[in-house]
């Protein structure tokens, strides 16, 4: 059995802080997990370097990075109230943006004659026209370029964040 | 082994299971207790569970205390009061959901 040393412990936060765990909480517990670990399986003369790479791998299924994202979804993101596909997220980001005018453009030709209603259906068609071109250039913009909302990913609605974007790999 | 698939619908629950019953715990503790339990069946993952206990502590459902042990900072998890009314509901969530799937799965009681 090994006891963990202060410059061990300050190696493993050392690598975990560098890997991508920030969340001082889950940092604290990853240590005092490995540590643990380490303590409980690792002969007196054994490797201490060579075993925490050889156990760290277990921890995740592609990075460890990935526990700290998950921590922070976790956390942030309660109580969702839908998940969407990209399609269906920009389809309502568009509902959003054209109902008003919609209901504008309505109340405008209710009111045809006056100079008023006119120009009120004019202003609501323009700017129909312009939450279209803005949902287009959100749906047509290629993935190099590093789109709000990339192909694939899926958006969370919650209440507190309102909207995360969930790229998937 | 059951696959990770079957076991993270349950992680909340057998957390909240394991605060009833013990007063503190901690990570490693938890996933120690849990091998145990099950007799290596069941092996609850830290990339599984840190962030459920996070998520746990974020909704008030259970408390944390750390403890220093040396540069080592252990934090302990208790169960809150709200805690133990969730467990309860997820009990009885779990158990009509078992019975469900017994009847769907038409899967006869065993007897040891």
């Amino acid at each position: 059995m090994t006891t963990i040393t202060d410059q061990q412990i300050d190696f493993i936060l050392g690598d975990l802080k560098g890997k991508g765990i920030t969340t001082e909480s889950l940092l604290n517990n990853l240590v005092d997990h490995i540590c643990s670990i380490i303590e409980a399986n690792l002969p007196a003369d054994g490797d201490f370097e060579q075993y925490y790479n050889a156990i760290l791998p277990s921890f995740y299924k592609q990075d460890i990075a990935e526990l700290e994202r998950a921590t922070r979804l976790l956390v942030k993101v309660r109580r969702p109230f839908a998940l969407l596909s990209r399609l269906q997220f920009i389809a309502l980001l568009f509902g959003c943006a054209i109902a008003p005018c919609l209901i504008g453009i309505i109340l405008g030709s209710t009111v045809t004659g006056t100079a008023g209603g006119r120009s009120l259906g004019t202003v609501m068609v323009w700017l129909t026209l312009y939450a279209l071109l803005i949902v287009l250039v959100i749906w047509t913009t290629p993935d190099e370029l590093d789109p709000l909302i990339p192909r694939r990913s899926k958006i969370l609605l919650a209440a507190h964040p309102f909207v995360t974007i969930l790229p998937t790999r | 082994m059951y696959s990770p698939e079957l076991i993270k619908g349950t992680l909340k629950t057998i957390v909240l299971k394991l605060l009833v019953d013990n007063t503190k715990m901690y990570g490693y503790e938890i996933t120690q207790r849990v091998k145990e339990l099950t007799g290596d069946k069941i092996q609850i993952t830290e990339g599984a569970l840190y962030p459920t206990l996070h998520a746990l502590e974020a909704d008030g459902l259970v408390t944390a205390e750390v403890e220093y042990i040396g540069k080592r900072v252990r934090k302990y998890y208790s169960l809150s009061v709200a805690g133990k009314t969730r467990f309860q509901e997820k009990i009885s969530e779990m158990a009509a959901f078992m019975n469900t799937m017994a009847l769907l799965l038409d899967i006869k009681p065993q007897i040891n």
